[in-house]
């Protein structure tokens, strides 16, 4: 795994190997996430969608189907306070083209153009395509919305960072989704294309040459200077103030409950890996204090874990209840972190939750779109860093260690969602 | 002991058969150049596997609805330590499920492979069930179940089966229902173990940076010889039309889900390779996103990028079926039955043929990508009486006529249902 600068605020990040039957290309475009995040998530829908040679769905998807199957991705993610806009590329492998045509460089030259050449006109994105991915985004807002576990993660989010920018959601909002215009969305694509830093992550077998020739001036055009390139940034809040509770009715089944904690950090790998031991030891995992007690031994739920959003410095805690169950639930969920700050636990736990670590670095490596993921998880970082750096320096936490970052933490925000079940 | 080695020359891949001495199926494929490997021990035993007697026995046990995925939970249970336990020692990621007709048993990791399989053989083959561990599990499976009835993809899915199927046993919910788990004991689950459990009835499959040899090595060690169990089934009759061509309910959902499925009334309960792969064909040549359908669709804002299609098949049932999200499903159903029929009396272009055909291609070469895949495909294709090389191999053999035929006898206008979440 590699990351090198190819032009001005833009790195290729490759992983060059013959072990998969597929490859993966995908393109990230880096920005902070802030009042524009709905023109930003339309815009990369938009470019994905068609472009100046495709530009119908049926011209488009022909393209894609010719190559083999290639599927063509979208994506608004948040990472900490950026709002990664991604497109992406799978394909299968060049060996498997009946014609011997090279399908990753094909690829990523249909990614260029989508990013390059849109289907637009001098006054901005034309208006059917505009309406078009404009519902398709509000659709998906909603289905997300559908997904209670997604929503209720949501929620608790907004209310937590209600005056951080971590509170914005990556796919924006319907509100503002309905106002945007293609003019709008041409502004701010032309922004990005000039402000954004760029990583470019392939991987599979390719021709490392072939592929900086074929991206390297796409950029270069541009006249992009590296002091015009803005890296966002994250605000920290290490600890909380107080703890919120915010309750909500709906017509669900099951109640859900997530609690939001302030893990103490200052920056993302501020004592990083101390904190995702001591999470892992809390509650991500079958040997997992949350796991072991709040459902094996009390039999609360059927799911109740712990994630740690290294990036922003925050736990969030998520379980699914009965409502009648809640405080039982919150209850028994702070001792167990009571537990991990007081130091309950075995030595065989601190093992386990290590083993359990190094597991998910190693697998990393296994799987084209883990590899993808993880060069994107590392673009906010000045230093790229491997999977086995990371366990090295899960090997070296200390029982000591692990009981000072949980005393770090700070119980923030309590979202539950509470089943309203109509009289039967 | 018989062992067989498989090849394909086109995906430069291969893998073992093995005939244990024990009475159990073993598949190995070796990928040294992957960190880890995936290990996968499953049985022919699923949600529909509802009434059923050992040969000899004089009655049919009747069982309640959700208990196959019961005792998947409480096979980790032992009388010391259970098995998620073992496995935090060993650093693996362990894991189960079950379908319709199977229960798996599956583990992933980077190292101690030998020691894992170990713990992975001999839990599943031993079973520890006691009357206060059942209660316990009750609980958890209950919030897995209430999880579910929240889940709208989910649901739209089971209204559909319960729309098409009046007795075929796949309408049942694979986790049951609180009722019907509240009638689980310890006699029950140990009944429905010693039917299905039995070695004969199972495979494992390991693909990774492992060898044959240390499979065998583990497998000599801790299986011991089972001479095979017969068991009978009662397959209730069904009836050849769906139960009702609408169904609904509402959960307050923000964009309405539906689920469209058209009854196919097969004598032989699976489906083979190449039924498999002309449906799939004829999926894609349908609604695929390179179908005119597709774009027609999103164009007049009648579905959105959550479409999809599937050939929902296993033991006993096979069912094509659209699904998505709309804000006037009835709509969407018109059009995919028009474009049905123009595709019945008017054929499929040549050219639409051979752009689903190499999509397809492509999309077969993805599935030998990942060892959680490469080992679920091996014993997928097993249960289904195929081999894993089967599906590659026939898409020089498929014509389209073949796919013309299928489209003509298995989607009848008359003979459908529409699920829909409000």
């Amino acid at each position: 795994m590699e990351r090198k600068k190819i032009a001005a605020g833009v790195t290729l990040c490759t992983h060059k190997t013959n072990q998969f039957k597929t490859s993966a290309v995908s393109l990230n475009i880096i920005t902070a996430l802030d009042n524009k995040a709905s023109e930003k998530a339309l815009l990369v829908h938009l470019l994905a969608r068609t472009n100046k040679d495709y530009p119908t769905l049926t011209q488009m998807n022909r393209r894609l189907a010719s190559l083999y199957g290639a599927v063509l991705s979208a994506n608004a993610i948040k990472l900490g306070e950026a709002q990664v806009l991604t497109l992406s590329l799978v394909s299968v492998d060049n060996r498997f083209a009946l014609g011997g045509e090279s399908i990753l460089e094909e690829g990523i030259k249909l990614l260029m153009s989508c990013l390059f050449t849109p289907d637009i006109t001098p006054d901005g994105f034309k208006a059917e395509n505009l309406e078009r991915e404009k519902r398709l985004l509000s659709e998906r807002i909603d289905s997300e919305n559908d997904d209670k576990i997604a929503y209720a993660l949501k929620r608790m989010t907004e209310e937590m960072c209600c005056d951080e920018a971590y509170s914005i959601s990556p796919l924006g909002t319907k509100d503002k989704i309905a106002e945007i215009t293609g003019k709008d969305v041409f502004d701010v694509w032309k922004k990005l294309l000039l402000t954004c830093p760029v990583q470019i992550n392939v991987t599979g077998s390719f021709d490392e040459e072939k592929l900086t020739d074929i991206i390297k001036p796409c950029f270069d055009r541009l006249e992009r200077k590296d002091g015009d390139i803005v890296y966002p940034r994250t605000e920290f809040l290490s600890e909380s103030y107080g703890v919120k509770t915010v309750t909500e009715k709906q017509k669900v089944q099951q109640g859900k409950l997530v609690i939001g904690l302030r893990a103490g950090m200052t920056y993302d790998m501020d004592n990083f890996a101390a904190i995702k031991v001591m999470n892992a030891i809390f509650g991500s995992g079958t040997f997992s204090k949350l796991f072991m007690n709040v459902r094996e031994k009390m039999s609360l739920c059927y799911y109740c874990s712990a994630r740690l959003v290294s990036q922003k410095g925050i736990i969030a805690v998520q379980s699914g209840v009965e409502t009648e169950n809640t405080q039982k639930a919150l209850e028994a969920i702070r001792h167990e972190l009571d537990e991990v700050r007081q130091g309950n636990f075995s030595d065989e736990t601190i093992e386990a939750a290590k083993l359990s670590l190094k597991e998910a670095y190693l697998s990393v490596s296994d799987s084209v779109l883990s590899i993808d993921a993880w060069f994107t998880s590392q673009c906010l970082s000045g230093d790229f860093m491997s999977p086995e750096q990371y366990i090295a320096m899960t090997d070296g936490v200390s029982r000591e260690e692990i009981i000072v970052a949980a005393n770090m933490i700070t119980e923030d925000t309590v979202y539950i969602l509470e089943s309203e079940k109509e009289a039967e | 002991m018989n062992c067989q080695l498989r090849k394909n020359e086109l995906l430069n891949e291969q893998y073992y058969e093995i005939d244990h001495d024990s009475g159990l199926k073993i598949f190995v494929m070796e990928k040294p150049d992957y960190s880890g490997a995936f290990a996968m021990f499953g049985t022919k035993y699923g949600s529909v596997d509802t009434c059923f007697r050992i040969k000899g026995e004089n009655s049919f046990t009747s069982v309640p609805e959700g208990i196959a995925h019961f005792l998947e939970h409480k096979l980790f249970e032992s009388e010391e330590l259970d098995a998620f336990e073992r496995f935090s020692k060993t650093g693996a990621n362990a894991n189960a499920f079950t379908s319709f007709d199977r229960t798996c048993y599956i583990f992933q990791c980077s190292g101690n492979f030998k020691e894992n399989l170990e713990i992975l053989l001999d839990f599943v083959k031993a079973p520890y069930f006691t009357e206060e561990t059942v209660q316990k599990e009750q609980g958890i499976i209950g919030q897995e179940i209430r999880m579910y009835q929240d889940n709208p993809d989910w649901q739209v899915l089971f209204n559909l089966l319960r729309g098409v199927y009046h007795s075929n046993p796949v309408r049942i919910d694979i986790a049951g229902t609180i009722e019907s788990i509240a009638q689980i004991n310890a006699d029950l689950l140990y009944s429905c173990y010693n039917t299905f459990y039995n070695l004969s009835n199972m495979a494992l499959s390991v693909a990774g940076n492992v060898t044959k040899d240390e499979v065998l090595a583990i497998a000599d060690k801790m299986l011991k010889k089972e001479n095979k169990t017969e068991f009978e089934q009662i397959i209730p009759e069904e009836d050849e039309n769906v139960v009702q061509s609408y169904i609904e309910e509402a959960l307050g959902v923000d964009i309405e889900k539906f689920a469209l499925g058209f009854k196919e009334n097969y004598r032989e309960p699976v489906r083979t390779a190449k039924e498999t792969l002309l449906m799939n064909i004829a999926l894609e040549i349908i609604a695929g996103k390179v179908s005119p359908l597709y774009s027609r669709l999103i164009e007049e804002g009648l579905i959105n990028t959550n479409f999809g299609k599937e050939y929902f098949t296993g033991r006993g049932f096979s069912l094509p079926i659209f699904t998505g999200e709309s804000h006037s499903p009835r709509k969407v159903k018109d059009e995919i039955i028009e474009e049905i029929e123009k595709l019945k009396e008017k054929g499929i272009a040549d050219e639409d043929f051979e752009v689903a055909l190499k999509k397809l291609y492509g999309s077969e070469i993805y599935r030998y990508n990942d060892v959680d895949d490469l080992a679920g495909n091996m014993l997928d294709a097993y249960f289904n009486g195929s081999d894993l090389f089967e599906g590659i191999a026939l898409y020089k053999t498929v014509t389209k006529k073949d796919v013309e035929d299928l489209i003509r006898n298995s989607f009848d206008k008359n003979n459908c249902c529409l699920s829909v979440i409000k």
